[in-house]
């Protein structure tokens, strides 16, 4: 099991190396960020001043601030590997992968995490050094840092199966771009990238819970946070069950895709 | 509104077989089912009749077993890593491959040796020209050592000096390494020069399986002849059957219908009549007998066997 790992291990390892080549992107893509918790921070400044609560949502100001550095820099990190999927499968380039010794989900999988880990670690230094200036410094506990770069990397496989399993919808349409569009926005509403999901109102909070998205954004930038390790126990166990989960879903719509295969030309 | 579906047959009928260590050349017009035959033979597709063996696999249903045995290089798709040097992407396929260290380092040591490419390989690939791209290509290629290498358009987009080092390198590999090589390709120059077997296709079919020199042989109609004449030649007196191609000064070049008239005795006659400097015979390029047989299609079978008699 270890041994067979072992490739899609290197596979990441080498993304990531890969991506350090395009230093200005990494730049522009913090930079980004920059902008966004400016804003962030004005607007959340002016909401807690005006209504006057201590606390919204179960987060203070500083916690809801530093809630958005994590949970912006999960999402600016993401990589486009929907759209080459898709561009893999409308030119054929799936079909030569089929002669190679790997799965294909599970390499466009290593491959854009390695990648995903690169940019979110640059894009949270800089986030952090932002919010650092405008709030003062924050320290998660020394205790939970393991517990959060696991729940991190889950969230992010999790989201990356999500998004490699609607690049494979290429097998049936031409473009996915719409179907990714969907995904993203429920991401971003239900998962709580700009708003905690503990801030909906009960029927949407329910629906939210029901769906994987929170797992992906809100659970590992509440655990940021919180900091809590008997929430970060069954929070991993989410994930890994959504990761298996959505594995299981893609797989098959990759063995479904596959089947109709049609390699056109040289 | 109603969607027809029609059902084409890329390949159809074919039947061939293939020695280890041989070095065979899959030809043929634009369509012709080239393509379609190399992705069968490597499992990327599933033949809807009929069945196919490679080593003593089903290329399809045993792909994962089969693909640690025999390895792809289709020209316009790359498996390096744009922005890193190859020797990156050699050690990730040792990974991939399952390929132990120290064999993985002694491979790669071979590999750099046989296509010269210590001077590049720490270099990122997008810096490297075409052709030591290709060379670097194909080395990714060979690294898990396999049996049977598929090459479809190796050397398209190449130079003349890159193209010839890379026909010359999978050359020895095919004859002193005994790699089986299967290749795609339009140029018949690299064919001539790699391999020793030929399938013609056309519409899907087999319309030739020959050997080169042999097909060389069945399909000549013609030979060429240049002569360099030694100062001012009256007009030559050709006997029916030979014609002048192109004159240039002292220089003119002839051709032969050996249907007709046997080359030696024109190059005798012409000889015996005229100061000559230099002289020599040529056969057409194997282009010319190609196009003639994509031209007559089926029929090609039939008429090699017919110029065989009559060589015969």
């Amino acid at each position: 099991m270890l041994k067979s790992m072992d490739k899609y291990l290197a596979a990441a390892a080498l993304s990531a190396k890969n991506y350090l080549g395009y230093a200005s992107e990494v730049i522009f893509r913090s930079g980004f960020l920059v902008v966004i918790l400016f804003v962030f921070v004005n607007l959340w400044t002016v909401t807690y001043s005006r209504s006057g609560a201590e606390i919204i949502a179960g987060f203070d100001l500083r916690q809801m601030l530093w809630y958005l550095v994590f949970t912006e820099s999960i999402v600016i990190s993401r990589p486009r590997v929907h759209l080459k999927v898709e561009e893999d499968i409308r030119t054929g380039t799936v079909s030569y992968t089929l002669v190679r010794p790997y799965n294909y989900l599970l390499f466009q999988l290593s491959v854009s995490l390695g990648e995903r880990m690169v940019r979110f670690i640059s894009t949270l230094l800089v986030g952090y050094a932002v919010m650092a200036v405008m709030v003062g410094p924050y320290f998660p506990g020394l205790s939970i840092l393991p517990f959060l770069m696991v729940t991190v990397v889950l969230a992010m496989l999790a989201d990356l199966i999500g998004m490699i399993t609607i690049g494979f919808f290429a097998f049936w349409v031409e473009d996915v771009s719409p179907f990714f569009l969907v995904y993203s926005r429920l991401q971003m509403l239900l998962g709580g990238m700009i708003v905690p999901i503990t801030l909906f109102p009960p029927f949407l909070r329910k629906l939210s819970e029901w769906l994987p998205f929170r797992f992906m954004v809100y659970a590992p930038a509440k655990l940021f946070v919180n900091c809590d390790i008997s929430q970060a126990l069954s929070l991993m166990a989410g994930q890994i069950f959504i990761c298996v989960l959505l594995f299981l879903i893609g797989m098959s719509i990759y063995r479904m895709g596959v089947k109709r295969l049609d390699v056109n030309g040289g | 509104m109603r969607r027809e579906r029609q059902v084409i047959e890329a390949v159809k009928d074919v039947s061939f077989k293939v020695e280890p260590g041989r070095a065979l050349a899959l030809i043929g017009p634009n369509g012709a089912g080239k393509s379609t035959l190399i992705k069968l033979l490597c499992g990327i597709l599933s033949p809807t009749r009929g069945s196919i063996r490679v080593l003593g696999m089903d290329p399809f249903k045993d792909r994962s077993k089969l693909a640690y045995h025999i390895s792809s290089v289709f020209g316009q798709r790359s498996q390096l890593w744009y922005h890193l040097p190859p020797i990156d992407t050699f050690l990730l396929l040792g990974r991939i491959y399952d390929i132990d260290r120290v064999e993985l380092k002694k491979r790669m040591k071979e590999l750099v040796e046989l296509f010269d490419l210590s001077s590049f390989l720490y270099q990122p690939v997008r810096k490297l020209s075409l052709g030591q791209r290709m060379r670097c290509e194909i080395a990714a290629a060979l690294i898990h050592n396999p049996k049977i290498l598929f090459l479809d358009e190796p050397t398209i987009g190449l130079d003349v000096v890159a193209r010839s080092m890379v026909i010359d390198i999978l050359k020895d590999l095919n004859q002193r390494k005994n790699v089986t090589i299967i290749l795609t390709s339009h140029d018949t120059g690299d064919i001539e020069r790699l391999c020793e077997d030929v399938i013609v296709l056309n519409e899907g079919r087999i319309v030739l399986e020959s050997n080169i020199r042999e097909m060389r042989k069945n399909f000549f109609h013609t030979k060429i002849i240049e002569i360099e004449f030694a100062g001012q030649h009256a007009d030559l007196d050709l006997p029916p059957g030979v014609s002048v191609i192109e004159r240039s000064g002292p220089v003119v070049k002839l051709e032969v219908n050996l249907k007709v008239q046997d080359a030696n005795e024109v190059v005798s006659r012409i000889v015996a009549q005229n100061s000559v400097r230099d002289i020599t015979i040529q056969d057409p390029p194997l282009e010319s007998i190609i196009q003639h047989i994509y031209l007559s299609g089926d029929p090609a079978g039939r008429e090699a066997e017919q110029n065989a008699q009559i060589d015969g």
